[in-house]
């Protein structure tokens, strides 16, 4: 049996290798307007990229243009060191080894389950190569099966199986989960995350769900109108986004005015540690999960009140105001008695990240 | 900042790009230039029939002009509007008897009402000849046990009226009822909630929405009408038809036959682009995609019974009579001693003409559907466009013109087979361009793509994926093809080899020469035939609009 399984990748290593997928200046325009934008972006061998972004900010074309479906108007591509697109230029979609897994799965309807998997492999290796995928994505002895007397679950199971059987250079997912339900997109997520580890495979992931991104890649790409405005791992992007859009994008975020000098800021919740050096005017970055809240008592002097509650079950969520009438939001544990009219004591975990205001995006 | 700020912000939501779908590469090139040949073919007798006619030079005003000419157009004219409005009047209220009430049998109506289809339309003026004719039976009837004789002629307008709206009545309730299908009775429902009877509740909501399906069928109809060669013949009356055909016979100075040509391409023409242009609007009217939900049917109560004698008269002049009439010819001629040995071979080259006009059609048609389905560029939808021609292009004047082609430069190919499927191919090609196209446009794209990214090439991708899938949309498009030509009648005639009888052409000269007897048995073989693709296509309508897919 064929088998793709390599250790994971240590950092040297990484560093070491060319990328598997190698973009440089990207940039494909409809009508002359840019949807991709000029983008550079790599990818090394058994690394998870997820590109994330609002619909229409150029992903999916990102996508389509690295497995050949569209033809780029500057910059070129290079996949396992060879290139593969530039204007003028590109090696067909066939010529590739690209696997691909669509929104809607789109299996071949007219085909049982086993030929959809086997039809991009060579017939002399068909039978063990469609059982071997099969039997990765946990699905083997439903090879005779028609594509729809599946789940949807189970179709996008299958064209994951589909595209990983090839043995292709790099899969790419367009929003794999898109149509399906939350509680199957859940349990999906952590199944594919499962078996893309397990065969080491190198990914590209493009979603707009914030949460899919953060909690399956290695890396997330975040792309707004057809440029990648940041690139790194998701703790990263998370606790230090470069900009306030890609900090409320990929996350609840709310914003305080400060005045920073060096390593501290100072705004209405105190005098604060910040990750970076800054001076003068700044905006304070405050995820509400970093707020802690302590009930006034004998030796905590309460400086907002509790004005709302939600209740979520695994967390709930506190509205505060201040004694300057603004107002924040607190995520806390589902446990513990505040309740709104408390009055609280509000106060930072950890470092903040400033930002240069910015007086247009209020 | 407010507390439902637990939802993601979507901070910039980019601005819409034009689609991206299905055809953003260049077409490949030999798919332009078949389809351009294509067209080029399609083209070809309506730009023959332009020079023919722009011969007559200075004659051509006067001639145009002439009072004759007029009165034509007003005849054609005033059959084709008449005939649309009666058959909307027949269509109409059975679609919504059979969609929306407890009408009796209702399940079986449905399919009796559409099947009218397969009565070529010039046999059902026949029997009506028959019944109602000056020495009809009906007449006879009237006049041994009424002592009436002055019963009005059959002939001329009447006749073709009655007919022509009869048999094409069957296109406006297929298209009502697939209108009805797709609009949901919540509107009608609120209006009957509201204090509306039921029937001025159809009326200010349901069928205000059905008024581009209504329209649309009537065209149609009207269309056909316009087009219709044999059923005015028989009948006698002066449309613009049997006029091309009467000057054709009857005169060496040809260049009137193709004025008059032209003149009803005009019309025609008129037509199919009013029809066209509804018909998108007819789409957007139509509420979702899937099947309308399941509703209380209407209780009809007393009004049961003129609702049944409604549907029985319908059906008894546009499916019974004619069959009874056959029938009893055929009984007729047979005791006579009518052999009817001709009828195999007949039959024969009736089939073989129908499956390889239906071939060559759907063959000539896939580059077509191919280019306009699958790519989005301009040069795909021009000549899209420029196949749909042949709905406006009326059987006699396509072999009209081709009789002047093949006399004229293609002497090898005048009265041969190949000719004739030519002229099939133009005539036919737009239905089996609209249903392969739309075959094609039901395989999702990204199917496509999946099949390059495993690595087959495009024409592998072509063969393996994307025409099987599409395969029993273009079986029914060549199946519909074939149906219309096994009963085309003026092009048959003009352009068939010598002594090359199909059923058609049968029913065609013995009827002309009153001998109805000898016409029963390929007129009834010919229903016979026509009957069994009709009945594939209807199966395979209706599996398509209860499964909801391609």
């Amino acid at each position: 049996m064929v088998q793709t399984i390599e250790s994971p990748p240590t950092d040297e290593q990484t560093a070491l290798r060319p990328p598997v997928l190698q973009i440089t200046g990207l940039e494909k325009r409809y009508r002359n307007v840019p949807v991709v934008d000029t983008i550079d972006l790599a990818v090394h061998q058994g690394e998870v990229l997820s590109i994330l972004g609002p619909s229409g900010c150029g992903k999916t074309t990102t996508l389509r243009l690295i497995a050949g479906f569209e033809e780029p108007d500057r910059g070129s591509i290079e996949i396992g060191g060879q290139l593969m697109s530039r204007p003028g230029r590109c090696e067909p979609p066939e010529k590739r080894r690209v696997g691909m897994v669509f929104q809607d799965g789109v299996l071949f309807p007219h085909m049982s389950v086993g030929d959809n998997v086997g039809f991009g492999v060579e017939s002399s290796q068909r039978r063990e190569r469609v059982a071997w995928a099969l039997e990765v994505v946990g699905l083997g002895g439903l090879a005779s099966r028609m594509p729809y007397e599946l789940s949807g679950g189970q179709q996008q199971r299958v064209s994951l199986a589909r595209a990983l059987a090839p043995n292709p250079s790099i899969i790419l997912l367009d929003e794999p989960f898109a149509s399906l339900d939350a509680a199957l997109r859940t349990r999906l997520r952590t199944d594919v995350r499962q078996i893309l580890a397990a065969v080491s495979a190198t990914v590209i992931w493009v979603t707009h769900d914030q949460e899919e991104a953060l909690s399956l890649s290695d890396r997330v790409a975040v792309m707004f109108n057809g440029v990648i405005v940041q690139d790194a791992a998701p703790e990263e992007l998370y606790h230090r986004p470069v900009s306030r859009d890609v900090g409320m994008f990929v996350g609840d975020a709310q914003f305080l005015p400060g005045s920073a000098s060096g390593r501290r800021v100072t705004c209405e919740l105190g005098d604060l540690p910040t990750y970076t050096a800054a001076e003068g005017e700044v905006d304070v970055m405050i995820r509400p999960e970093a707020l802690r809240l302590t009930p006034a008592g004998p030796d905590v002097v309460p400086n907002a009140v509790v004005t709302d509650r939600l209740f979520f079950g695994h967390d709930q969520l506190l509205r505060i105001e201040l004694a300057s009438g603004t107002t924040l939001n607190a995520r806390l544990g589902s446990y513990g008695g505040i309740r709104p009219g408390d009055r609280v004591r509000v106060s930072l975990r950890g470092a903040v990240l400033t930002l240069q205001t910015d007086r247009e995006s209020v | 900042m407010s507390l439902a700020a637990g939802t993601r912000k979507h901070a910039l939501d980019g601005p819409r790009w034009p689609a991206r779908a299905a055809g953003v590469r260049q077409p490949p090139l030999v798919l332009v230039a078949l389809a351009l040949a294509v067209a080029a073919l399609v083209l070809l007798p309506l730009i023959y029939l332009i020079i023919r006619a722009s011969e007559a030079g200075e004659k051509f005003r006067t001639l145009l002009l002439r009072d004759r000419t007029l009165e034509i157009l007003i005849n054609t004219i005033l059959l084709s509007v008449s005939v649309a409005i009666t058959a909307a009047v027949i269509a109409v209220p059975a679609a919504w008897l059979v969609a929306r009430t407890d009408m009796p049998g209702g399940r079986w109506l449905s399919p009796l009402f559409a099947l009218p289809l397969v009565i070529p339309s010039y046999i059902g003026a026949l029997t009506f000849i028959v019944i109602l004719g000056p020495r009809g039976e009906l007449s006879r009837w009237l006049e041994k046990s009424a002592g009436i004789e002055a019963f009005p002629s059959i002939y001329g307008f009447w006749g073709s009226w009655l007919a022509l709206s009869l048999f094409t009545a069957p296109y406006v309730f297929l298209t009502v009822s697939a209108a009805l299908q797709g609009i949901d009775p919540v509107h009608e429902e609120a209006a009957r909630s509201l204090g509306k009877g039921s029937i001025e509740s159809f009326m200010r909501t349901t069928l205000r929405q059905l008024r581009p399906a209504i329209f649309s069928g009537m065209l149609l109809s009207a269309l056909y009408a316009v087009s219709d060669f044999g059923v005015v013949s028989l009948m006698r009356y002066d449309s613009l038809t049997r006029a091309i055909f009467v000057q054709y016979q009857a005169s060496f100075d040809r260049s009137y036959a193709a004025l008059l040509g032209l003149v009803l391409v005009a019309f025609a023409l008129l037509l199919v682009g009013a029809e066209s242009m509804l018909r998108d609007k007819a789409v957007y009217y139509r509420i979702g995609s899937g099947v309308a939900r399941q509703r209380q049917p209407r209780q009809l109560g007393w009004k049961k019974a003129p609702a049944l004698l409604f549907a029985g008269v319908v059906l008894l002049l546009s499916l019974a009579l004619p069959l009874i009439v056959l029938v009893r010819w055929l009984v007729r001629a047979l005791r006579r001693g009518e052999s009817f040995d001709q009828l195999l071979t007949v039959t024969g080259n009736t089939l073989v003409l129908g499956i390889a006009a239906a071939l060559i059609t759907t063959a000539a048609a896939l580059p077509v559907a191919l280019l306009a389905g699958r790519y989005r560029s301009r040069i795909g939808a021009v000549i899209e466009r420029t196949t749909y021609i042949g709905y406006g292009l009326p059987g006699i004047v396509i072999g009209l013109s081709f009789v002047f082609l093949g006399a004229n430069y293609l002497i090898q190919l005048y009265q041969t087979v190949p000719l004739l499927l030519l002229a099939y191919m133009v005539r036919f090609i737009p239905q089996a361009v609209g249903s392969t196209k739309s075959s094609l446009m039901q395989v999702n794209p990204r199917m496509e793509d999946a099949s390059r990214g495993l690595g087959r090439s495009w024409t592998a991708t072509m063969a393996r994926i994307t025409m099987p899938i599409a395969m029993p949309g273009v079986l029914a498009g060549a199946a519909l093809v074939f149906l219309t030509v096994v009963k085309e009648l003026p092009m048959t005639i003009l352009l068939r080899p010598t002594g090359m009888d199909t059923l058609a052409t049968e029913v065609w000269t013995a009827s002309s020469d009153l001998r109805y007897g000898e016409a029963s048995g390929p007129a009834l073989m010919l229903i016979l035939v026509s009957a069994i693709p009709s009945a594939v296509i209807f199966a395979r309508a209706r599996q398509t609009a209860m499964r909801g897919d391609a």
